[in-house]
Parts: C-alpha cells; sequence; structure tokens
C-alpha cells in the first residue's frame, strides 16, 4: 500500500488550513445573511 | 361541520409532529450533524503524518521518478473524497441510528433507547406524535446539514481553484523567465561528446540520494518550486533554487555535462587544419596561455570538469616529455571545456581538436557535427605546408622544416576543403569569425628564404604567397585575425610566458566576439581587410566586440 508522503503530508495540512478558512468563511457568510434578512 | 369536527384532530397532530420535527432539526440535530459531518470531513483530510498508510496516494509513475505535485491533483482528491466522506457519514448517521434504531424503536412504542412505554396512552403518543415528529426533524436536519456542508465545500472548492491557479499560472510564469534568461544571457547549451553535439534544452538531472535520472527537473505538475524524488530527496527546479548544483547530465547520450552547463554562454572554437599542422600543440598552448592571462590576473579560467583537467594535465605530461604532441586519432573529438570570466561575465569555451583527417575530404567535414555550433573558427595554418611557400625555400631551409615535421596538407587546401562544408552546417558563414593562426614560429624565425613574420601577419602571408587565403578569409567570414605562434615554445619544459599568452589570443578575440570583454587584452596582430572595413564604418558595436584596443 502507497504512503504519505512529506510532500503529501505538506498538502494535506495547508488542505486543512483552507478547510477551517471555508467554515469560517461559510459562517460569516451565513451570519451575514440572517442579519440581512432579519429585520 | 363533520368535515371540520375530524379534520381538527389531524391538523393538531400534524402540528404537533411539524412542530417536534422542526425543533429537533433546527434546534438540535441540524448541529449535531453539522459537527458529525465537519468531522468527517476534517478526518477525511488526512492523514497527515509522513509514513502512514494511505490507498489514495499514487505510485510514482515509469516516466519521471518524481511524485505528482500535490496541487496538480492530489489536492483534488483528498478534498473531493473527504467531502463525500462528510456527506456519507451524515447520512449514515441519519440512516443508523436515528432512522432505523430511533424512529423505528419509536414507531415500535418504544422509547429512543428501546424501553417500552410505560403505559398505552405513552405508547400511543409515542407512534403517533414523536415517532413522525423525530423521522421528519432528522430528515430536515440532515437535508439542512448536508446543504451547508455544501456551501462549505463550495467555499472549501473555490480556495482549492485559487490555490490551483496560482501553482499553475506560476508554471509557465517560471519557465518564462529562466527561458527569458537564457535567451538574453545567449547561453544555448550544447553537448561536448563526439557523436553527439546534439542541443540540450533541459539536462538530465541525478538525485543526489538515489542516483535517479531526472529529466524534466523544471517547474511543472510534479512542482512549482521543487520535485520530490521517488526516494524523497527535494529537488530545486530552478536555477535560484541551486539545480545547478546536481549533477547533470546530455539528455541524448547520457554522458555528463560541466556544472556551468545551462548558465553560462558556451563559445565553440573548433581548431582546423591537416594532420600535424600543430592543431594540439596549439590548444595546448592555448590552455596554458589563458592560464598565463588568469596568473596575471586578467582572467579566471577553472577546467568545466575534472576529466578536463586530466585531460589537459595528461597532454601537458606528454609536451614535456617529448615536446611533441601525438597525433589526435579517435574519430569525432570530445571538446575540452573551459570556464573562461572576465569581470562579472563568464563563457564556457569548447575548443575541439579533430583530428587532420577530419577536413581531408567534404564527406569528413560534413560529419563534424560540432561545427553546426561554432562561433569561430580557429584556422591552424601550417605554411610550411603550402607547395608555394615550399617552392621559394633555399636547401638549408628545406632541410630545416623537414626536422619541423610538415602538414601533409597546406592552410589553402584547408581552407578549401572547409569552407563549403561550414556555409551548409552552420549556415550562418558570414556571421562567423576566422582567428588564423600561423604555427610553427620558431621554425620560421630560422628560415632565410622567407621574410620574418612580423607584427602584421596578414601582410606577410601575402609576402609568402598566401595572400588568396587572406582575401578569402576576408571576403567569406564576418571578420579574420591573424596570429604568428610558437606552441613549441608556449609548451613543454621551460614555457616563455609572453608566448603562452600570445598563444591565447585568438581564443580571446573569439570570445570577445561572444561579448566576453577579452578584445584589450589581444595584440594588434594581424587584421583583414574586412575587420579594418568594419572599424572604417565605425560601427560602434562591431569596433568593441571585435577591435582589440
Amino acid at each position: 500500500m502507497t504512503q504519505v508522503t512529506p510532500p503529501i503530508a505538506r498538502g494535506r495540512r495547508m488542505l486543512a488550513g483552507l478547510f477551517i478558512t471555508s467554515l469560517v468563511l461559510t459562517a460569516a457568510a451565513l451570519a451575514l445573511l440572517v442579519r440581512w434578512l432579519l429585520p | 361541520m363533520n368535515t371540520v369536527t375530524l379534520a381538527f384532530p389531524l391538523v393538531v397532530l400534524l402540528g404537533s409532529v411539524l412542530v417536534i420535527g422542526v425543533g429537533l432539526g433546527l434546534f438540535r440535530l441540524l448541529w449535531a450533524f453539522l459537527g458529525i459531518g465537519v468531522r468527517a470531513v476534517w478526518r477525511g483530510l488526512g492523514p497527515r503524518q509522513p509514513g502512514l498508510p494511505d490507498q489514495r496516494v499514487p505510485l510514482v509513475g515509469a516516466g519521471e521518478p518524481a511524485h505528482l505535485a500535490y496541487w496538480w491533483r492530489q489536492l483534488w482528491v483528498d478534498a473531493v473524497s473527504a467531502a463525500w466522506y462528510g456527506t456519507r457519514v451524515v447520512w449514515t448517521v441519519l440512516s443508523d441510528p436515528w432512522l432505523e434504531r430511533f424512529v423505528r424503536n419509536l414507531f415500535h412504542g418504544r422509547r429512543p433507547s428501546g424501553v417500552r412505554g410505560s403505559s398505552p396512552g405513552s405508547r400511543f403518543l409515542l407512534v403517533v406524535l414523536v415517532g413522525p415528529g423525530v423521522a421528519l426533524g432528522a430528515l430536515l436536519a440532515a437535508v439542512l446539514a448536508t446543504a451547508v456542508l455544501g456551501v462549505v465545500d463550495a467555499v472549501f472548492a473555490l480556495l482549492l481553484g485559487l490555490v490551483w491557479l496560482g501553482c499553475a499560472a506560476a508554471v509557465p510564469v517560471l519557465r518564462g523567465v529562466q527561458r527569458g534568461r537564457l535567451l538574453v544571457r545567449g547561453v544555448r547549451m550544447k553537448c561536448p561528446y563526439p557523436g553527439c553535439y546534439r542541443a540540450v534544452p533541459l539536462a538530465v538531472h541525478r538525485c543526489p540520494d538515489c542516483r535517479a535520472e531526472h529529466r524534466g527537473l523544471r517547474p511543472g505538475r510534479y512542482g512549482v518550486l521543487w520535485h520530490a524524488c521517488a526516494c524523497g530527496r527535494r529537488l530545486p527546479t530552478t536555477r535560484l533554487a541551486g539545480r545547478g548544483r546536481l549533477a547533470s547530465l546530455c539528455p541524448h547520450c547520457a554522458r555528463p555535462l560541466p556544472a556551468t552547463a545551462g548558465t553560462t554562454r558556451v563559445v565553440h572554437a573548433p581548431l582546423v587544419g591537416g594532420t600535424s599542422s600543430g592543431k594540439t600543440m596549439l590548444m595546448a598552448a592555448m590552455v596554458e596561455g589563458l592560464h598565463a592571462w588568469a596568473r596575471r590576473g586578467d582572467l579566471t579560467v577553472e577546467y568545466a570538469s575534472d576529466e578536463d583537467r586530466r585531460t589537459a594535465v595528461e597532454l601537458g605530461q606528454e609536451l614535456k616529455q617529448s615536446s611533441w604532441a601525438r597525433a589526435t586519432t579517435g574519430g569525432q573529438p570530445r571538446a575540452l571545456m573551459l570556464t573562461v570570466t572576465r569581470g562579472r561575465r563568464r563563457r564556457l569555451l569548447y575548443l575541439y581538436d579533430p583530428m587532420g583527417e577530419s577536413v581531408s575530404d567534404a564527406e569528413r567535414v560534413r560529419a563534424q557535427g560540432y561545427l553546426a555550433h561554432a562561433d569561430g573558427v580557429v584556422l591552424v595554418a601550417d605554411v610550411l605546408a603550402d607547395p608555394k611557400v615550399r617552392g621559394r625555400l633555399g636547401p638549408e631551409d628545406a632541410r630545416r622544416i623537414a626536422d619541423a615535421r610538415p602538414s601533409a596538407q597546406g592552410p589553402w587546401e584547408t581552407y578549401q576543403r572547409l569552407t563549403g562544408e561550414l556555409a551548409a552546417l552552420t549556415g550562418r558563414r558570414g556571421r562567423l569569425s576566422v582567428a588564423t593562426v600561423v604555427t610553427k614560429r620558431d621554425v620560421l624565425d630560422q628560415l632565410t628564404s622567407l621574410p620574418v613574420p612580423g607584427a602584421r601577419i596578414d601582410g606577410w602571408l601575402e609576402e609568402i604567397g598566401l595572400g588568396g587565403l587572406v582575401r578569402a578569409l576576408g571576403h567569406d567570414f564576418r571578420s579574420a585575425r591573424y596570429w604568428a605562434v610558437s606552441a613549441h615554445a608556449a609548451t613543454g619544459t621551460g614555457p616563455l610566458e609572453p608566448e603562452q599568452r600570445r598563444a591565447a589570443e585568438p581564443v580571446l578575440w573569439l570570445l570577445a566576439a561572444s561579448g566576453l570583454r577579452t578584445g584589450a587584452l589581444t595584440g594588434p596582430g594581424g587584421t583583414g581587410d574586412k575587420e579594418r572595413r568594419i572599424r572604417l564604418r565605425g560601427n560602434g558595436e562591431r569596433e568593441r566586440k571585435y577591435s582589440p584596443a
């Protein structure tokens, strides 16, 4: 079976960071949407 | 009235189910499912520790012994698999335990944990109200969690797309910068080895750890700044990052290239002359001369590789032992490579010393592939081989020149064999410079039948009956200059340093034509008519490039 190489490990850490960023961005976007929709 | 009476409990029932479902779904299960989904995506983005098994990691391909860059493909594989895994886990949790266990228990009149309702009334409520409400809430929460995860995944994909585009855009930019740098510097690498002499647009680089040969070590799908070798070693893809420190090979013949290859402009200078005209000794004298200039601090000269150093040392020892160089044999020559630096500019000088038979007929000249890359030609002229010159010698001088082992082929004959084929090979003879070096000057100085070669060698050649050669060289080549050199005095035991420096002047002149500021080092010499015409026309650039101080 293939193994995780150091470049893939580095890439996945970056990917995890991007996922956290996308979570934060989505949460922020939804919060703004709710604030805009609510009176 | 009856309809209203019947509908009211149904509305109450449905309303209660709806309230239970929406309340449970929005205020509890949605967040629970979102948490489960996000945690699943996070797990799907792993493992992140090197060495752990993972079947998503591809094997190294057969072509290039390197892992594909993470951003090129694996980034998408990991992201898609993680996103899919997150969604799947949410629906799996909806299925079990929520629908298959909790809702099933409720519909059977049991609590979610499986404990039977304490009374028929509570069992009825569980079946009629709570069961459908929980089922509705769980389904609603799963759908909403999937939708929110979908939005997160879309933002995630957008960010990944930006990363991918950034890396993909960096590839042509870096390649363009490297290519532009080589074009500006005029670097066009050619293989120095016999039988190859082909252009090397990108050398093969060896991994220092596993010796694997990387044929495409440049920014691309295997990496922008580095390639990860199959052994794990990071190999830089650009000169700036240190690619030049790796051992490089010719991609055509797999023989080692000098370390400066690919960064330094190459100047190809073949020495052309008949057998025994003194090419090898002249080359040895030129190398000694370059070192003599270096000792004075005017240049920095280094052998391009250990093999070049060995070749030069062996030649020097041979000349010290016997004062003569053995006749060159073995077909096409390997270039002797030297790195010549003056100021901030550097050139990789390829000196070709072909055997004299190489110019004995047109077909053999055509086989000399390196001539196609020539930036200038060193025409080695043994005037003692010319029948006209010989005819002017007295009996005493005729005996003297016998000891000098004159060539079987005169310079005019060599020129005639060379000129047509050179034009066919290079297609640019009119743009080449020719440095004509009259060899065996020590013998010429002793002859009484001929005038002594002075400062103007072209004039001297005309005097001894080789005016046709001077005119033809001046006509056919961009510029022509003339020297008379005693390689004998410049090499072997007790060499004369001024003669060594003089022997190097033709090469310095050719290097000056490539933009290296060595023109000031070459003496007045003899200049051809064409070069004089160039000077008189006042072409500043040419004047600077081709005319000595």
